[in-house]
């Protein structure tokens, strides 16, 4: 974003959407499960912060701030506590219902519901269809929220069109997907050109995970993307959109701000060396990796794999280098071949063991294996010559 | 296992009994004959025995009819309590297995002989399911049984007992796995515990997966189910939001569907308004148009027909002008034929006249002579020509047999000299067959003279074998004059063992250990034996004396002391002997009868084969069954030299024949030329050599004599040709002779019998040219005069016919032209009239008319349909409808919609996706524990397995312990126990040398055994009966015993079943005279007064 002067700017306004609060990590174990989910209500204080730091007049929630319409009350009471905390009185800050958390009566956004009235009162909730709020005296914000989970209406189509002489700078804000496929049934879609069709200066959107700036660059329609990264694979994700409007109508400049805490990466290694240098590599205690390990490997070098893993995910008495570890050996195997020479030097007993597990590999080829290994890491480890 | 209560009825001499036992040892104490053995016997039988056996007959209560039965109560270490029942009957019998998990409660388990399939699995104890096939019956034979449960009567036979008797391997995995724990290498003991507690995690000690919270396979199912709800209900979720999201779709197709359906009708119905006003519109213009179109139509037709009249007219006035012509044209063609008629009828009158048939008539005459002439020349000339052609023939055939004979000739003599060469190879080959055979005949005089040297070495043979025969058996039978008559048999040996044995279980049972002061009072010679052997010194007067016989403890002049275990005698000098027997009174009498029988049945054969004791005449029997082996070995032999002697003298019969074909042979021989022959042989010729050069010179001599024979008929053959051309000539020259012709002709004159018949054949053509020429001019005379007349008549009948159509043509002209002038008059008439009405007429006016009501209909549109009123009110009712129809779908349509309200639609996707995902990645990871904890299980296994297989430490394991229990109690006097892989004791070593363990004393081994069965039963912690089993013991060991027994109770519980209680207890442990038994030491002495807790039957048990 280019410098512009202060006498320049009409409107500065934070545009972020898909907290997600209250998401559920299933897949995880219970420790790496907290993490991630306390780490969304976390990335709202670094919001916060980023709308104070670039002093904007607005704050813009686009929807699907909380995982569902009734969250449980330690994220909206978290929530509701943060804002609080800003004491912000010129800096209105504006919820918007998306689809996971859609206006109904028995939604976190109802009137009655005990969240609005532990929200300051700078803090408003989109809760009617012809939503309009006024952003100083040279700026309008229209808005329509989702009031179901699931449906087809064009909410940006349903925003009031620019009248006739009004120059006031006007931002929508809709929860919608704008990615359209032949085949593909989306909620709530948006029509690309929804901003040029209802005479809007910047169209702000949430619902897509992944940072998007949808053209023309004089009315664009923005996907700031979900602040923490919600599962692996999403795109471009972890940041915030703030937007400054100029003066004399010119086209509104975005910058894109990362903002989260935690990145999430798949990997694939199916060399030792490979293992080695992701072990060694970039600092991971932020990342949620999913390792996907596709090797056949003597025990000798089995052996590292299981201790670099160990190294990776932590035990009960050290953390991990990697802060979430997801780890899937489906193809880690032990190449048994010649593994009787590995025992040659033990006990006959030890040697007889090795030789039957072996004879078992036909029949039970996963469970043998793992055994072997286990009957090849005990010995090695009473230092036995392996 | 621990045994926590027993109750007997009717077993054996039992009529009831109930035993409580305790943790530790238990020492159940009580008078001989009070059913102590019994009470062991049914703890045996209900462990082990099945209710159905036939064995359990023996436990029917004497004097009583009803059924033994028995429950015993144990425990197991995994905290479960089990009471087996069994009532011994056959039938009746019954079996059944409870289960409690208090002590108190049991509910059934398992029943009929499931429970001894169950127990026996429990107890592990290498015995084999009685389902199993060849399982054994009545009370099985297993190394633990005999272990734990020992019997009375076989107190060391646990030192022969080994595992291989077991029916499975259940028991030597058992004691594998409890010994392992101090036998194992270090490095595989270690890994084993590591492995064995991984699996603990895992697996309870029966193998079956753990539960609850702390096992591992808990937290990853639980996590799946919870996540296959989560799925399942996400699913469902997702498929009720595309249910709903079909049903709008649904209803949005239905709603665009009705709406156009009633654009469809409101439409129809326009156009078919718009199509019925145009078409009314086009109906009124279009009446006015074919009205002014009819009347341009009546006038245009008034004209037409006008001119049409005036054409007739004109064609009708051309034709009359035709008419007039022909007819005068068929008046000259009339006339022409009539002139044609005339000639012709002059033409038939001419040919029909007398002048014309009379010229005829002459001229046939003058051609019938000519024929005559004619056929006469050409008989002639035929004959001329057969006589030239026999002739011909004639000669021709006397060419050709001439030829034919002297080719006959040259063939004969072929055929004569290929049948002489014929016979001259036949007579070759005969020759050489009488050579062969005679080569023959030397060839079997050589044969029958080797055959005949060959019998005489077989003679020599035959010879040998009966000499060494004759050897061998005088060799057996210096062996037999070795062996000594009148031997025990092995079964008689077997016996006096067995009394032997049963002396020294009798004559030790005796032994209490005496102690015997002998204090001299007097000058008295004194003598004494001790068990038997003389105790030396009491004669001594002085200095130190060796007493090895007994242990000796202090020797003196005046007093001396000697220890037996049995019994002595002391002989004090000439004044008495006093004989001196330790035992009570029923073991002194068996040991007397014993004695008794041992000095009857045994001794009288020791004595007589002068032999020490039984070792020796064993020895003595062993020998002599060898003589006896080695003995029929020789005679075996002998037989076989004799059997084959035999043989080879069946062979040696022939060699008379075989004489006397040699003898004629050698007369058929002489004063043949046999030098010749033997040239043959000399080739190494054989008889098949010979065989085969005869067949090929017979085939020679056949092939030969066929070829003269051939050659000599076919000469017969010629001959008999020649003669017939012979005949053959002189037939022909005679016939040419007839014929007036010369000898045969050379070949010049050939050429002239050629012309000659060229000659013949011109003339006879000529003839029959002639004859032709002059039979055509016949033919044509006949036929000619025919011909005219018939032509005349043709030509005047044509002449007339072509008259007569003449006329008729003629006729028709006239009316035809009659009837043209009558019709041109007739339109000359109508034409006057229509003259003056079609001056009346204006076309053309008419047509302008037209044209424009034309343009004008041009100008309307078209309409598209014609409908009707009935289609209209049809169309009109259709809008109506499809109206209503469409307010209902849209109706439809906002229910859907506020149906989805509700529903997740992509979301719920999105979350059943991400679902999906955490459940893969969570049934993996069960997955993952599940192969960790199996490879643990499976390792565990294998390495016990590949222990079992190696098993070298599971005797070494066990005879550790013992040697080291046996040491102290025996204050190191005996050094390792040898203990085999299959835990058979076999030997001890013995101040640095292997003895076998039978040289030990009696009391020894069952010391040494009790140590074993210790061991095992504190390895395995499991309960151990003891059913007097330390008889034999003095009491110093007891006193020992008594010490390791209280120990090992503290580890496992010991059922003790003795006479003798202060063996095993303290006089403080004893109950009260009120109490059936007391418990000590914190409950692990349990003293149990057997003659309290049970109920005697009528008679004794002879087993305890």
């Amino acid at each position: 974003m280019s410098e512009v002067g202060e006498e320049e700017v009409a409107l500065r306004v934070l545009h972020t959407a898909d907290w997600h609060l209250g998401r559920k990590f299933a897949g995880f174990d219970e420790a790496d499960r907290l993490k991630l989910t306390r780490a969304r209500l976390e990335v709202v204080d670094v919001i916060l912060s980023s709308a104070e730091r670039n002093r904007v007049d607005a704050v813009l929630c686009a929807g699907d701030l909380f995982d569902g319409p009734k969250p449980e009350s330690d994220w909206w009471k978290g929530l509701a506590d943060k804002l609080t905390l800003r004491g912000w009185k010129d800096r209105p800050v504006v919820l918007l219902p998306g689809n996971h958390d859609p206006l109904t009566e028995t939604s976190v956004y109802h009137p009655t519901h005990p969240f609005r009235a532990a929200l300051p009162p700078w803090v408003h909730v989109v809760d009617r269809d012809d939503f309009e709020l006024p952003l100083g005296d040279d700026a309008l914000l229209v808005a329509r929220p989702c009031r179901r989970q699931s449906g087809q209406d064009d909410n940006a189509l349903l925003l009031p069109a620019r009248e006739e002489g009004d120059t006031r700078i006007r931002i929508g804000m809709v929860h919608g997907s704008t990615f359209a496929m032949p085949g593909l049934q989306m909620d709530f879609p948006i029509a690309e050109d929804a901003a040029v069709q209802r005479g809007l200066d910047y169209l702000a959107l949430g619902d897509t995970h992944a940072w998007e700036v949808l053209p023309p660059a004089s009315c664009p329609a923005v996907y700031p993307s979900a602040p923490e990264p919600t599962k692996f694979g999403e795109g471009e994700s972890g940041s915030i959109a703030v937007v400054l409007f100029r003066r004399h109508g010119r086209s509104p400049q975005i910058r894109q701000e990362r903002v989260s805490a935690w990145r999430w990466r798949v990997e694939t290694v199916r060399d030792l060396e490979s293992l080695h240098a992701l072990a060694r590599g970039a600092e991971l205690r932020q990342t949620v990796l999913r390792l996907k390990v596709e090797m056949r490997a003597v025990p000798e070098d089995y052996h590292e794999v299981e201790q670099i893993l160990e190294q990776l995910k932590g035990t009960v008495a050290a953390h991990g280098r990697v802060g979430v570890l997801q780890v899937e050996r489906d193809d880690l195997e032990l190449d048994t071949r010649g593994i009787e020479q590995v025992f040659e030097d033990l006990p006959a007993v030890v040697q007889a063991t090795a030789r039957a597990l072996k004879e078992r590999e036909a029949t039970e080829p996963e469970v043998a294996r793992r055994a072997l290994f286990h009957l090849y890491r005990l010995c090695r480890e009473r230092g036995a010559r392996t | 296992m621990k045994l926590l209560r027993v109750e007997i009825e009717h077993f054996a001499c039992l009529r009831q009994a109930t035993v409580d036992f305790g943790p530790g040892l238990n020492v159940l104490y009580g008078p001989n004959d009070l059913g102590k053995s019994t009470l062991a016997r049914a703890i045996r039988a209900v462990l082990l025995l099945q209710h159905s056996s036939s064995v359990a007959r023996e436990f029917v209560e004497w004097e009583s009819d009803e059924s033994p039965s028995v429950q015993l109560t144990l425990s197991l270490p995994d905290g479960r309590i089990w009471r087996i029942e069994k009532r011994f009957a056959t039938p009746g019998g019954a079996s059944m297995l409870r289960e409690s998990a208090d002590g108190n409660t049991f509910s059934p388990f398992k029943r009929g002989r499931e429970v001894d399939d169950e127990v026996r699995r429990m107890l592990g104890w290498g015995i084999a399911s009685p389902a199993t096939k060849g399982a054994p019956r009545g009370l099985p034979p297993s190394f633990l049984g005999t272990v734990l449960l020992g019997e009375q009567a076989d107190v060391v036979g646990v030192l022969a007992q080994t595992l291989e008797s077991d029916s499975d391997e259940s028991g030597r995995t058992r004691l594998t796995s409890a010994l392992a724990a101090f036998a194992q290498d270090p490095l595989f003991k270690s890994v084993l515990e590591e492995a064995q507690g991984m699996m603990d995690k895992a697996f309870t000690g029966t193998g079956r997966p753990r539960k609850g919270k702390t096992s591992p396979f808990s937290e990853v199912s639980e996590e799946v189910k919870r996540i296959e709800a989560e799925l399942a209900r996400l699913r469902f979720k997702v498929e009720e939001g595309e249910s709903a999201r079909r049903a709008l779709a649904g209803h949005d197709r239905a709603l665009i569907e009705r709406l156009e359906v009633l654009e469809g009708a409101k439409e129809h119905h326009e156009e078919l308004t718009l199509a019925m006003d145009q078409a009314k519109a086009r109906r009124l213009v279009a009446q006015e148009l074919a009205q002014a179109t009819e009347r341009l139509a009546v006038e245009e037709a008034a004209l037409r027909v006008f001119a049409e009249r005036q054409i007739a007219l004109h064609d009708a006035q051309e034709g009359i002008e035709r008419g007039g012509q022909g007819i005068t044209k068929r008046v000259g063609e009339r006339e022409g034929f009539l002139a044609a008629e005339k000639a012709a009828e002059g033409a038939v009158r001419r040919a029909k006249s007398a002048e014309a048939e009379q010229a005829r008539q002459l001229r046939r005459g003058e051609l019938d002579k000519r024929v005559l002439e004619l056929k006469s020349d050409a008989k002639e000339v035929d004959e001329e020509r057969e006589v030239a052609e026999k002739a011909r023939v004639l000669r021709q055939t006397l060419l050709e047999s001439t030829t034919a004979a002297a080719e006959l000739e040259v063939s004969l003599e072929e055929e004569r000299a290929r049948a002489a060469e014929a016979a001259q190879s036949a007579g070759e080959a005969e020759e050489e067959l009488e050579r062969l055979a005679l080569a023959a005949l030397l060839l079997r005089h050589r044969g029958a003279q080797a055959e005949i040297d060959a019998l005489d070495v077989v003679r020599g043979e035959v010879e040998a074998d009966r000499l060494r025969a004759t050897e061998r058996r005088a060799e057996a039978d210096g062996l037999a004059a070795k062996i000594t008559e009148e031997l025990p048999t092995r079964s008689e040996l077997a016996a006096m063992r067995k009394l032997e044995h049963d002396l020294e279980v009798a004559e030790a049972r005796l032994g209490g250990g005496l102690a015997v002061v002998v204090e001299r009072l007097a000058a008295v010679e004194l003598s004494a034996t001790a068990d038997g052997e003389a105790v030396e010194g009491l004669t001594s007067a002085s200095g130190p004396v060796s007493l090895e016989a007994v242990s000796l403890e202090a020797v003196s002049l005046d007093a001396v002391s000697f220890d037996a275990e049995r019994g002595f005698t002391l002989q004090v000098g000439e004044l008495a002997r006093i004989t001196v027997t330790a035992g009570e009174r029923e073991a002194r009498r068996t040991a007397e009868d014993l004695r008794g029988r041992w000095q009857a049945e045994v001794v009288p054969t020791l004595e007589r084969l002068d032999v020490a004791d039984l070792a020796t005449l064993d020895d003595v029997v062993g020998e002599s069954a060898e003589l006896e082996r080695q003995i029929a070995e020789e005679r075996k032999a002998a037989e076989g030299l004799d059997e084959r002697a035999s043989i080879r003298e069946r062979q040696l019969d022939k060699r008379v024949a075989l004489e006397e074909e040699l003898a004629t042979l050698t007369r058929e021989l002489e004063g043949k030329p046999v030098e010749t022959a033997r040239a043959i042989l000399d080739d190494d010729a054989g008889d098949d050599v010979i065989e085969a050069r005869r067949v090929a010179l017979e085939a020679k001599r056949g092939a030969s004599l066929r070829v003269r024979d051939g050659a000599e008929e076919r000469g017969r053959a010629a001959q008999m040709e020649g003669r017939v051309l012979a005949e053959r000539i002189d037939t022909a020259r005679a016939s040419l002779e007839q014929l007036g012709l010369a000898e045969p002709l050379g070949d010049g004159e050939a050429g002239g019998w050629e012309a000659r018949k060229a000659e013949l054949d011109a003339r006879a053509s000529a003839v029959a040219a002639e004859l032709e020429r002059v039979g055509e001019e016949l033919r044509e005379l006949v036929t000619g005069q025919n011909d005219e007349i018939g032509a005349a008549e043709a030509a005047l009948e044509q002449a007339r016919a072509r008259l007569a159509k003449a006329d008729l043509g003629l006729g028709e002209a006239d009316d035809a032209l009659d009837l043209l002038k009558a019709k041109a008059g007739e339109l000359r008439g109508e034409l006057k009239n229509q003259k003056e009405q079609i001056d009346k007429l204006d076309v053309e006016a008419s047509e302008a008319q037209v044209n424009e009501i034309r343009a004008r209909l041009a100008e309307l549109p078209a309409p598209p349909l014609a409908p009707t009123e009935e289609q209209l009110r049809a169309a009109e009712a259709s809008v109506a409808e499809a109206t209503a129809k469409h307010e209902a779908a849209k109706a439809e349509v906002q229910k859907a919609q506020g149906a989805m309200r509700s529903l997740g639609g992509h979301i719920a996707r999105e979350n059943a996706k991400t679902a999906e995902g955490s459940l893969r990645i969570a049934v993996q990871k069960e997955r993952d524990v599940e192969v960790e904890f199996n490879a643990w299980r499976l390792l565990v296994e294998t390495l016990r397995e590949a222990e079992n297989t190696e098993g070298q430490h599971l005797g070494e394991a066990l005879s550790q312990p013992v040697t080291k229990r046996f040491s102290e109690l025996t204050s190191g006097r005996y050094g390792k126990l040898e203990v085999a892989s299959n835990l058979g004791a076999s030997e001890l070593n013995v101040s640095g040398v292997q003895r076998s363990i039978k040289k030990l004393s009696v009391g020894t081994q069952e010391q040494l055994a009790t140590l074993l069965r210790l061991t095992i039963a504190e390895e395995l912690g499991t309960t151990l009966l003891l059913d007097d089993h330390l008889t034999q013991t003095d009491p110093e060991r007891s006193a020992w015993f008594r010490d390791v027994l209280r120990e090992h109770a503290a580890k496992a519980q010991v059922i003790v079943l003795t006479c003798r209680p202060l063996h095993y207890l303290q006089q403080s442990d004893m109950p009260a005279e009120d109490e059936v038994s007391a418990s000590r030491a914190a409950g692990l002495v349990r003293a149990i007064d057997m003659s309290k807790a049970v109920v005697r039957g009528g008679l004794v048990d002879p087993a305890g």
